[in-house]
């Protein structure tokens, strides 16, 4: 995998949280530092998820047509 | 598994709120998109936010191609039903067999065939209210 370039950074982990970093790069057979590039992913996905429903629940005042919108049966 | 969002879920901020715990791929399929816009556009809200919200929380606009078109509407021979139920079928066609549907209409869906374990009504209290209904009755 081409990375380009990268910086090198100390993180700070638990035991059991360098315990768990080694096997989740051993069970996919990838790298520690890829593990921790996946969960920054993850966390970037779940901030901005987040972020974009408390938006959208502000537009939830704005309701379809009956058969669009909720009946109750 | 996906999740695939019907249009009455983007009324219920609850049934939003349920999507934070989902890991799971989350589809719209483009009817839902079409009927959503068009509320948002008859209501003179920004359709430039809408867009810009579905792909910040990494939802994924689905096409209806020949697959999805047909899934469940061959079945929907009488008129009547196809008047009533026509988005609902398109809808429902991007529902595979290990996908769940997020809706505020199961009734329909499950009248459609979505077979009703893929079927999660929203929001949630609902569901037990009407569950609630029917265990009081019988």
């Amino acid at each position: 995998m081409n990375m380009g370039h990268t910086t090198t950074k100390k993180v700070r982990l638990k035991p059991a949280d360098t315990a768990r970093l080694a096997r989740l790069a051993e069970l996919t057979h990838s790298t520690e530092s890829e593990v921790l590039r996946q969960g920054l992913d993850l966390v970037d996905q779940m901030v901005r998820r987040e972020r974009g429903i408390e938006r959208l629940k502000e537009l939830a005042v704005i309701r379809g047509p009956d058969k669009e919108r909720y009946a109750f049966r | 598994m996906r999740v695939v969002l019907d249009t009455g879920v983007f009324y219920h901020p609850e049934a939003l709120d349920m999507l934070r715990w989902y890991a799971a791929p989350v589809v719209v399929p483009v009817v839902v998109y079409a009927e959503r816009r068009r509320q948002l556009a008859k209501a003179k809200a920004a359709l430039d936010d809408f867009d810009r919200l579905l792909d910040e929380i990494g939802v994924t606009l689905e096409a209806l191609g020949p697959d999805e078109a047909i899934r469940f509407t061959s079945e929907l021979v009488d008129d009547r039903k196809w008047t009533r139920l026509a988005r609902d079928a398109f809808i429902a066609g991007h529902v595979g067999p290990d996908d769940r549907l997020f809706t505020t209409n199961p009734r329909d869906f499950i009248e459609l065939g979505v077979p009703e374990k893929q079927v999660i009504e929203v929001p949630a209290w609902r569901a037990r209210e009407r569950e609630k209904i029917r265990s009081d009755r019988e």
